[in-house]
């Protein structure tokens, strides 16, 4: 059922990545979580602009598990020191790295071609 | 209380998620929620119904994507989760009858969207007051009318004052009074319509202003001289684009200068009546200042000028009963320290909570209300008995697999629970396609301006009241229909169903079946409704036909009030002479006349009058009689004859003898079996004595319905109003008329206020106006209930027939001629109406008592209705009846008995 390896088209037909789930691996892709973390986490890299909720998080968290893009951590040895039993840790996959960097990749082409076109002076003022 | 509630809320989650989650959803939504800071109760609000809607999207999201994926890991089903099984089963069955669904639907709609809209409005005028400060300790202080009468009527300043020093019973107590005056702006003086107010008020019931502020305690203080006005909601915004500069602004008033100090709230429109769209507010210590209120009365001292409505406020752990008390001992002792102003008097108190307008008019506000409930209600019960009739036959259909579910091991309460899943999830339809006609319907309902020089700007929006009201019905009305088919439907009668086939049964069909009492009932409520109908479309043409003893010829109006225009008493008469003359010579008008008041009009004003030879009624120290001025063209321009002695004529000035015409009705009471003429009449309060010169034939003076009533008419000349109401006839289109008497005001004082202005033909509209609305609206629901009762004998009948075709086929294949089939469905099809409408019949006679008292000139058991209106549901039932027979009168018969 878990996804393993995709091929590139595979992954193009998720992008534009749906924003909660950018998100998400993008505030797993340093070290696993658990939800609350994820929510601080995604908060920080937003300014404070995007608030997962319960329910979008935990229905997100779900997806991509089935995707296969992230895993709880079930080992006892895996999971941080002194953390409590009952909170569930996510960490990332590679296939939900490669979609991660596919993502990146996609809106550093969008900016490119905003910035080539407009110029910085002039989407500044 | 949060945490529970959201724990709540997450059983809406499939069983297997919240067994992962629920418990980090709990953490993380009490986390976000104390992101947002403690104290600041509307972003902890904000984020509840994010959190919650959040949780709702998911849970539409996962029950709908996943259908049962997972078989439920332990047999104990989650209730949750085999309600949203129900739900998607229901969703489909009504998917893929589309046609069904509709109906039902539009059915459903047509019922709760007529209960939408009628309840709006009675939610508008008698549910939905003003959001008041804990309304619980309000109550309405009244004074009685003198003579042990009437307990809610109005008091006077004084009194109020005095109330309000009783700190001992009261926190708090205002006071307030409708009122006209003249707004002088640069191009024009116009009359506007606002409340003097005790300062108060406003803060006494916790209302708060839009923008500046409600008025202070030294504004309360001292007669005249705080000129500064509170303006309303709608009129800031109509005159000044609710620009808020307008605040320290000034206005001029009645000829002296306001300063503007705020906006009232836009829920406030008056303290008087909801639906009443005041002006503005100005202090109480103000009043005196208003032409309209009398320069020179003593306004704020004298206990004898009631004008007044008083609310307050009970100090807090002080019982009605206790103020009913204390006040009952203050009217003693006001009865002997003021025996003039008090005799008889006493004060009374109700509740705020209990009263919604005045309890004279919630009276017959609430008797309006409960009639257009109950009509309402029925069509609704139409609707409903229609859908359960559906439903029955629908179920029939699909009895062979309800029983082969049964026979699975299905337990009958599942699928009495699928079958009102699905009848709620259509109730809930229906109540949204209700809303949509509500909505059409009040637009249109809202367009019926009541003809009255009032503004009225009645907020019947579908507020929170009327949506939760609607959600209610909605559910209830899925409930009601759904529960009986579905009971029906899922009765373990399993063997005889499986081993025969569609004609079970047909040997012992039952003659009382609930699918033949659901078209009884349906035609016994049709007949109510319809005869309803009936009996008010006949009102309408008695009223139409009440001679009201005055030419109802057409003519123009022109109502202007001399002190609400400053005018000083003095010049009253010589103005309204030279008006008289200025409209006489309009071209094309031919009689012009002045009175205080038209007859129909919106008020009565009676006054004791004392008659030498003639005792007053036990208990009263004069005559009550109604009464007008008018001039001496009047009798003439109303073409009111005159059947005795003389009218007002062009010698009765203001130095000769007073006199007076009277009505035949005085005649009768006071001098029966002689003439009046050579009689008199004395006002007790000035002693002046008028001889009575004729007698005018009886006209309606307050409403059609009335009885003719005593009514005195006096000479203007002798007896100047500020009233002046002018009524014109000639040969040129009424509108034009009306347009020519404003010309001639103005021309004549350019002082003068016009408060109205209007045609005979609106003038008379008023009066016609409650019976033109009970007509209408008792004429669109009797519509609509023959509408649906018919398609419900329809569908019943073509339904029997359909479980009737082998029957047919072997009737037919023995010799029986179509003829003879079609008179074999109709009888068992009339038959039911025949039932139906006695019941009808017979319950509508139990109900005329009750109904008669809104009919104009028509009995409660009117024959012309009550013969007509079963000769037109007989046939329009006869036609439902017909098109399913003729159906079954071409059955083939080989074909019919192959079909086995």
């Amino acid at each position: 059922m878990k996804g393993t390896a995709r091929g590139a088209d595979q992954i193009s037909q998720y992008l534009p990545l749906k924003t909660q789930w950018f998100h998400i691996l993008l505030a797993l892709s340093d070290e696993p979580r658990h939800g609350s973390g994820i929510v601080r986490s995604v908060l920080e890299q937003t300014d404070g602009k995007l608030r997962l909720w319960p329910a979008t998080l935990y229905g997100s968290l779900e997806d991509l598990v089935s995707l296969g893009w992230i895993e709880e951590l079930t080992e006892h040895g895996e999971r941080p020191w002194g953390e409590s039993e009952k909170k569930r840790f996510y960490r990332i996959r590679p296939a939900g790295a490669r979609v991660l960097a596919a993502e990146a990749d996609r809106l550093q082409a969008l900016a490119r071609a905003v910035l080539d076109r407009v110029g910085t002076d002039n989407l500044a003022r | 209380m949060s945490r529970l509630t959201y724990r709540w809320l997450l059983r809406l989650l499939p069983a297997e998620f919240r067994a992962a989650h629920a418990l980090e959803m709990e953490n993380l939504f009490a986390e976000a929620l104390n992101d947002g800071g403690r104290k600041r109760r509307l972003v902890r609000l904000w984020g509840w119904c994010r959190g919650a809607f959040d949780v709702l999207a998911l849970a539409i999201r996962l029950r709908l994507s996943r259908p049962s994926q997972h078989p439920p890991k332990n047999s104990k089903r989650d209730f949750m989760d085999s309600f949203f099984q129900d739900l998607r089963y229901a969703f489909r069955n009504l998917r893929t009858r589309p046609l069904f669904t509709g109906v039902a639907v539009i059915t459903l709609g047509l019922g709760i969207g007529a209960n939408t809209a009628v309840f709006s409005i009675v939610n508008a005028i008698l549910l939905s007051g003003l959001p008041l400060h804990a309304p619980e300790e309000l109550v309405e202080v009244y004074t009685s009318d003198g003579d042990g009468g009437y307990p809610y009527s109005v008091s006077s300043y004084a009194d109020y004052a005095d109330i309000r020093e009783r700190t001992d019973l009261f926190s708090g107590a205002g006071a307030y009074e409708a009122f006209f005056a003249r707004l002088e702006t640069e191009d024009a003086t116009e009359a506007v319509w606002g409340e003097v107010v005790s300062h108060n008020l406003f803060s006494l019931l916790g209302l708060e202003p839009a923008i500046g502020r409600y008025f202070v305690p030294d504004e309360g203080q001292t007669s005249g001289t705080h000129p500064v006005v509170v303006l309303g909601y709608n009129f800031w915004q109509q005159r000044y684009g609710g620009d808020s500069a307008i605040v320290g602004q000034s206005i001029r008033l009645g000829g002296l200068s306001y300063t503007v100090v705020g906006v009232a709230s836009e829920e406030l429109q008056s303290f008087t009546a909801p639906g009443f769209s005041m002006d503005m507010w100005i202090p109480y210590m103000m009043a005196p200042s208003l032409p309209s209120f009398g320069r020179n009365r003593d306004l704020l001292n004298s206990r004898g000028n009631r004008s007044i409505f008083i609310k307050a406020r009970l100090r807090p752990g002080v019982e009605i009963e206790q103020v009913r008390g204390a006040l009952a001992t203050l009217s003693i002792q006001f009865q002997e320290a003021y025996p003039e102003t008090w005799e008889d008097r006493e004060f009374s108190l109700l509740p705020t909570a209990e009263v919604a307008i005045h309890p004279l008019v919630d009276k017959a506000l609430y008797s309006v209300a409960g009639l257009l409930m109950t009509v309402v209600g029925l069509v609704l019960l139409i609707a409903c008995t229609n859908l359960a009739g559906l439903l029955l036959a629908r179920a029939s259909e699909r009895k062979k697999e309800i029983a082969i579910r049964l026979a699975l091991g299905a337990r009958r309460g599942q699928l009495v629970r699928q079958f009102l899943t699905e009848t709620m999830l259509l109730g809930l339809l229906g109540g949204g396609a209700g809303l949509l006609i509500a909505h059409w319907l009040l637009r249109a309902l809202v367009g019926f301006q009541p003809p009255i020089p009032i503004p009225v700007n009645l907020d019947v929006g579908l507020d929170q009241t009327v949506l939760f009201f609607t959600l209610a019905v909605s559910i209830l009305a899925g409930l009601f229909f759904g529960l009986l088919p579905a009971l029906q439907a899922t009765k373990p009668d399993i063997a005889p169903t499986l081993k025969d086939d569609v004609g079970a049964g047909m040997g012992k069909q039952r003659r009382f079946s609930l699918k033949n009492g659901l078209v009884v009932t349906q035609v016994a409520i049709s007949m109510i409704l319809l005869l309803g109908a009936g009996l008010f479309i006949r009102s309408l043409q008695g009223a139409q036909d009440i001679d009201l003893g005055f030419s109802l010829r057409e003519g123009g109006i022109v109502w202007a009030m001399m002190d609400v225009s400053g005018i000083e008493r003095e010049a009253w008469g010589g103005i309204t002479s030279n008006l008289e003359e200025l409209a006489a010579a309009i071209p094309g008008v031919e009689r012009v006349a002045t009175a205080e008041m038209l007859p129909l009009g919106v008020g009565l004003q009676t006054r004791g009058f004392d008659i030498p030879g003639v005792e007053p009624p036990p208990g009263d120290d004069h005559h009550n009689i109604a009464f007008n001025v008018v001039s001496q063209g009047y009798f003439d321009v109303m073409e009111i004859p005159i059947v005795a002695g003389r009218g007002i004529s062009r010698e009765d000035q203001e130095g000769s003898a007073p006199i007076v015409v009277v009505s035949e009705a005085a005649a009768r009471r006071y001098w029966p079996g002689e003439s009046p003429i050579g009689h008199e009449i004395i006002t007790p309060r000035d002693e002046r004595v008028f001889s009575i010169v004729g007698v005018a034939k009886d006209t309606k003076v307050w409403t059609i319905g009335e009885e003719y009533r005593p009514y005195i008419y006096f000479a203007r000349t002798q007896n100047p109003t500020s009233s002046i109401m002018m009524v014109a006839r000639g040969n040129i289109p009424e509108a034009q008329i009306v347009g020519e008497l404003r010309r001639s005001v103005r021309q004549a004082d350019p002082r003068l206020v016009i408060m109205d202005s209007k045609t005979m033909t609106e003038h008379l509209s008023v009066m016609l106006f409650p019976p033109r609305m009970a007509a209408l609206m008792l004429g669109v629901f009797g519509l609509l209930a023959l509408v649906l009762a018919s398609t419900g004998l329809y569908g019943v009948v073509a339904f029997t027939v359909s479980r009737r075709v082998r029957e047919v086929g072997i009737r037919m294949s023995l010799g029986a001629d179509s003829a003879s089939v079609i008179k074999m469905v109709l009888k068992g099809a009339m038959a039911l109406v025949l039932i139906g409408a006695v019941f009808g019949l017979t319950l509508t006679a139990g109900l005329t008592q009750l109904i008669s008292q809104f009919l104009y000139g028509v009995s409660g058991t009117d024959p012309i209705t009550f013969l007509g209106v079963p000769l037109v549901l007989a046939s329009v039932a006869l036609v439902a009846a017909f098109l399913p027979a003729r159906r079954a009168s071409k059955i083939d018969p080989v074909e019919a008995l192959r079909a086995e």
